[in-house]
């Protein structure tokens, strides 16, 4: 039940337009399973095994802790009460497993006369010593410097995108700079055609060529408009859409379109384990830097079979920018998008559908 | 009469302090002498109090002088409350419940555990105040007089956030994207991991321009938990522990973010939700602890974690401004009763009681 201002709210709008989103498979099997896993389980069954490290070492630094404040505080009443509830719930668990109860050393109250705990055995501290030798508390402590460094991490981010908007600030001046002809601006002619965020965005024509090119199954990585990828849904040929542009993305999502976010496009791709495409559209090569574009390719080479196509978009201007963000792209020249494509084994041509300049490349039987 | 306030802690920033500190406030304009001690204290906290070792010296001076005893967590200065001669008010600021801390944290798991277990001994109070009515049913649970328990609501320390904001944080909230916020300790019984699945429900099925800030002070056991499942969703880049925040920080976080989401599944009464509605955030909260009474009929409210459900809520106030300017309405109506006046009148009322209560008091 859902309450708005203390009254319930009429949830069947809101629940057919669930379901309209799970058949249109928004919502991946994956993640409606992680939705429902207990969050430890999540992350022994991580990829990345230093999260369950991290937890673990973080517990043992706890208790480490723990125990010099109870020597350093031997004195105090509490903290051997801690030990002897400590040891107590221990003993418990180990013999039957069910929880443990207070111990008795806390009834009668404090303060009232309760009985002395038990003194600590010896030979358990020292077992306990044992089991953490220098290097283990040394590297547990570097451990928690990463993940010191890790909570920073929000502050870089932000320090990041503050970088981000001074040079979109400085852009913008330039421009305006240019086109009022306040004076002289070196190279003022040749710099037409840069593109400033948002991309722009593929013709429905062009959408239907692209789509009218895949046979069984497409993979988009970088979505140009949603008319691409709502005429490969139409069809049933979008296996896979992704972007690291979330606007594009919420974009599609808002038509009801299956599109993926992810920083790392390439690395979705290879988790997805995308099968039986024929197809792979790269509207923005220039997005993306040239390892990874090379990747990406590579992948198109292992991955779509004979027949297979790739479809790469080519921008209009000079590849002098620097590809900050999202718009600020550096423009591949043609000549290597093309040598790219035929070291994977894709023969290449030319093409212009609906004013969107296009790099085809078909692989060959041999290919 | 002078009233005397011990704390396990007093600090900035921290809603135990925050209501002892009010409560000063509001004695001090009515011309009672008020003193605050706490057990341990940070630099903000040495500009108001001494330690609890200085009322040890008074409390046997057979005057008629109140105790105001805070209590969220075992501390050994509990003592003092039980052999005080004055006349004495347990303020029950409740205690989590351990097992939210058993895979997490020894140390919590084990002051909660005690906390909870040493509360029986404060039963034979004057007079048992909490700072809502769960708490205060919960003190009646564990075998306080009813008669003798009553309800001081927290007053919301907002003045402070009213700050400059950082201009930073301010900037990068700032960038168009639908900002989702959760504010308090990164503690298990927050159950940040659901507000996590609520948001990968979001982004990836409704919204992929939006990302989720989560601030406050981090359990590095839990913080590792979480980042699992972070990766494990897919929203790395979209989800942001900012950790521990200042003033400013925390002011550019409400003002940056259009969505405040409780999943907390224990709160005694979480102030946040008050920030949110000073800040005009829509709250979208879970119905638990003290949750649905700090809300009193305004904002939303869910009783069942259905996060495909909740993301496509979100996405209709997003396009239905008519009804997202209901709920901030009506959450502004509802900050109006945790005014300073109100929260005056009630301590007068509860110290009313107390005063008139058949105390132990020596002399």
């Amino acid at each position: 039940m859902i309450l708005v201002n203390g009254r319930e709210l009429d949830e069947h709008g809101l629940r057919a337009r669930v379901k309209l989103r799970r058949e249109h498979l928004l919502y991946t099997p994956e993640l409606l399973e992680l939705l429902d896993r207990d969050l430890l389980a999540v992350m022994r069954e991580s990829r990345d095994q230093g999260f369950a490290s991290l937890h673990g070492l973080r517990r043992a630094l706890d208790e480490e802790d723990e125990e010099k404040d109870r020597r350093r505080e031997e004195g105090s009443r509490w903290r051997r009460l801690v030990s002897a509830t400590r040891r107590e719930q221990e003993e418990a668990e180990a013999k039957s497993g069910e929880p443990a109860r207070p111990p008795a050393v806390l009834e009668p109250p404090l303060g009232a006369g309760g009985e002395a705990p038990p003194p600590q055995p010896e030979a358990k501290e020292e077992k306990k010593d044992e089991k953490r030798p220098p290097l283990r508390r040394m590297i547990a402590h570097v451990v928690t410097m990463r993940v010191v460094q890790g909570v920073g991490e929000g502050y870089f981010q932000q320090l990041k995108q503050f970088n981000i908007f001074a040079t979109r600030e400085l852009e913008i001046l330039q421009r305006l700079l240019r086109s009022g002809n306040r004076g002289p601006y070196p190279g003022r002619d040749r710099r037409g055609g840069v593109w400033l965020s948002p991309r722009p965005a593929w013709s429905a024509e062009a959408a239907r060529y692209a789509a009218g090119l895949c046979g069984t199954g497409a993979v988009v990585v970088g979505i140009p408009g949603h008319a691409l990828v709502e005429a490969l849904w139409e069809k049933g040929l979008l296996a896979l859409a992704v972007d690291d542009h979330a606007r594009a993305v919420a974009e599609a999502q808002s038509r009801f379109c299956p599109a993926r976010y992810h920083p790392r496009p390439l690395e979705l791709l290879e988790a997805a384990r995308v099968g039986g495409a024929d197809l792979l559209v790269v509207p923005f090569p220039e997005c993306m830097e040239g390892p990874r574009l090379e990747e990406l390719l590579r992948w198109a080479g292992r991955n779509l079979g004979a027949g297979g196509r790739v479809l790469l978009g080519r921008g209009g201007g000079e590849a002098r920018r620097f590809p900050y963000e999202d718009g600020f792209v550096r423009f591949w020249p043609a000549a290597y998008l093309r040598g790219l494509l035929e070291r994977e084994g894709f023969a290449v041509e030319e093409r212009e559908e609906a004013g969107t300049a296009l790099l085809l490349g078909e692989k060959g039987a041999e290919g | 009469m002078r009233v005397h306030q011990v704390l396990p802690w007093l600090g900035g920033g921290e809603p135990i302090s925050s209501q002892a500190l009010a409560i000063h406030e509001v004695l001090t304009s009515w011309g009672v002498e008020s003193r605050l001690y706490a057990y341990n204290m940070d630099d903000f906290g040495r500009r108001f109090a001494a330690y609890d070792g200085e009322y040890r010296k008074v409390m046997h001076d057979g005057s008629d002088d109140v105790l105001l005893y805070h209590y969220a967590l075992y501390c050994e200065n509990y003592g003092l409350f039980r052999e005080t001669g004055h006349r004495k008010a347990l303020v029950y600021h409740n205690i989590t419940p351990p097992d939210f801390y058993r895979d997490y944290h020894f140390g919590s798991f084990f002051l909660c555990r005690l906390g909870r277990d040493h509360l029986r001994e404060f039963a034979d109070c004057d007079l048992a105040l909490a700072d809502s009515e769960y708490n205060r049913r919960e003190l009646v649970q564990m075998g306080f007089a009813p008669e003798r328990s009553d309800v001081l609501p927290i007053q919301p320390p907002l003045e402070y956030l009213e700050a400059d904001e950082d201009p930073a944080l301010a900037r990068w909230l700032g960038d168009g994207k639908t900002n989702l916020l959760c504010v308090g300790r990164v503690v298990p019984n927050k159950k940040i991991e659901d507000a996590i699945r609520l948001f990968a429900c979001y982004h990836h099925g409704v919204n992929a321009h939006s990302r989720l800030v989560v601030a406050g002070f981090m359990l590095k056991s839990y913080y590792a938990a979480l980042a699992a499942l972070v990766k494990s969703l897919g929203l790395e880049g979209s989800v942001h522990f900012l950790g521990r925040v200042s003033d400013a920080q925390l002011a550019a976080c409400y003002r940056g973010c259009r969505y405040y989401i409780s999943t907390s599944e224990h709160e005694g009464f979480s102030t946040p939700l008050l920030e949110s509605f000073h800040f005009g955030l829509v709250v979208l909260a879970y119905d638990a602890g003290a949750v649905p009474e700090t809300m009193g009929g305004s904002g939303i409210l869910f009783t069942e974690k259905d996060y495909p459900l909740l993301a496509e809520l979100l996405d209709r106030l997003e396009r239905d401004s008519l009804l997202r300017e209901r709920v901030i309405a009506a959450q502004r109506e509802r900050l109006a009763d945790f005014s300073r006046e109100s929260f005056a009148r009630h301590l007068e009322r509860v110290l009313a009681r107390l005063l008139a209560a058949p105390g132990e008091v020596e002399g």
